[in-house]
């Protein structure tokens, strides 16, 4: 009895952990805590059903554990939303981000946009760092992959795109360069995925179609434009920009957000692997 | 798979701020309405001669529900017989939240100190 609340504890500390390693940038980032008062309360709640949902099929894909129903799923992943909340709550506290003098709704948009990488870090602390690998589930198919390779895209735009930068590169690129970038920007994951054999992480290739390598890099991009569009709008980018500044600022995240898609997918590994040793 | 009591309390904890997060956001998100509404507060018992100048610290504080960014206000008064002005900035001013300044003088004025709302931009 005891042995399993040292485990849990454990567990709970290190999804904590994982989440701060994650977190971190973003609770040192000024936009984030203007964007927790300046986004509408609605907008707030959207972003944390959509990472809400991401921790859920993360968690279905990866596994948090080897044997757990529907609602142990739903269980652990609202434990790691809430673990995001308390522990983003604490860090503003002890970061001077929150005081006396903050106002209810203020603390709550800062507590809930920088509970969402910390919610993503606990869970990936838990699935990639855990001690229970959900070894009988190695093969994961083209979807999943796919699934997972949006999920690492936000993981890595997350930090880019309450920033000024993305704007400035975005709008400042003329369309020869973005097309320049797009090129870049699937040869890069293509070679990162395909070429670089990080670790010998990813060697098979399936028969369907989604499994060719051109196409899985193609099909991952356009996921990665997808994330970091959402993203943009999600932080209030896209509001008055002309249609030639939001494609700008989505091609320069979805650069960054690429390069999230092909790290998660390397990790999941491919097909035909005897999963992730 | 049986929970301990250690999952337990984190359940429980997780599900609790949850709740206080999305109702905070929901009460505060429906009752929102009213424009930014940058009011101040003089300190006077703080104010003070400073090394460059006479010192007036302030509290200013946002009346509406919702932020303004970028808030100038002019504090005027008079001094040695000339009318002065002393000028501040605020970044961002959340709604209910409060933010201290301090405006300056070249010396203590002889009159009231007044306070001018210039302008805001509306994130």
């Amino acid at each position: 009895m005891n042995e399993t609340l040292t485990e849990s504890v454990r567990d709970y500390t290190r999804a904590a952990g994982g989440g701060l390693i994650i977190g971190l940038p973003l609770l040192f980032t000024m936009e984030v805590w203007s964007h927790g008062f300046i986004l509408p309360w609605w907008k707030l709640l959207l972003l944390l059903g959509v990472a809400y949902a991401v921790v859920v099929g993360y968690n279905t894909v990866a596994g948090f554990r080897q044997d757990r129903s529907i609602g142990e799923l739903v269980i652990d992943s609202t434990a790691a939303l809430g673990l995001g909340i308390v522990v983003a709550f604490i860090a503003l506290l002890v970061l001077g981000r929150i005081d006396a003098t903050t106002s209810l709704r203020d603390a709550a948009g800062k507590v809930g946009l920088e509970a969402i990488p910390i919610a993503f870090g606990a869970s990936l602390a838990q699935v990639e760092f855990g001690g229970q690998q959900s070894s009988a589930k190695g093969a994961t198919g083209p979807f999943e992959r796919l699934l997972v390779g949006a999920g690492g895209a936000l993981l890595f735009a997350l930090n880019i795109a309450p920033t000024e930068e993305a704007v400035t590169l975005g709008i400042a690129a003329s369309p020869l360069l973005l097309l320049l970038v797009i090129g870049t920007t699937l040869a890069m994951t293509f070679a990162l995925v395909f070429l670089a054999d990080f670790g010998g992480r990813r060697r098979a290739r399936g028969k369907r179609p989604l499994e060719h390598p051109w196409s899985e890099t193609v099909t991952a991009y356009a996921a990665s434009l997808g994330v970091a569009l959402l993203l943009l709008w999600a932080v209030g980018r896209t509001e008055g920009a002309s249609v030639q500044a939001v494609v700008g600022m989505t091609v320069m995240l979805a650069v960054v957000a690429s390069v999230g898609a092909a790290v998660a997918r390397l990790m999941v590994g491919g097909e035909h692997e005897g999963g992730k040793s | 798979m049986k929970r301990n009591a250690v999952e337990w309390a984190v359940i429980v904890v997780s599900v609790l701020s949850i709740a206080v997060l999305v109702g905070v956001l929901v009460i505060e998100g429906v009752s929102e309405s009213r424009p930014p509404n940058p009011t101040i507060v003089m300190r006077p018992a703080e104010a003070r001669d400073g090394a460059l100048g006479w010192i007036v610290p302030v509290t200013v504080n946002n009346d509406g529900d919702q932020a303004a960014e970028a808030v100038v206000i002019e504090a005027s008064a008079t001094v040695d017989g000339e009318p002065e002005t002393s000028e501040q900035e605020i970044n961002f001013l959340p709604a209910g939240s409060e933010v201290e300044l301090a405006f300056a003088f070249s010396a203590a004025p002889e009159t009231e100190v007044t306070f001018r709302l210039v302008g805001y931009r509306v994130p």
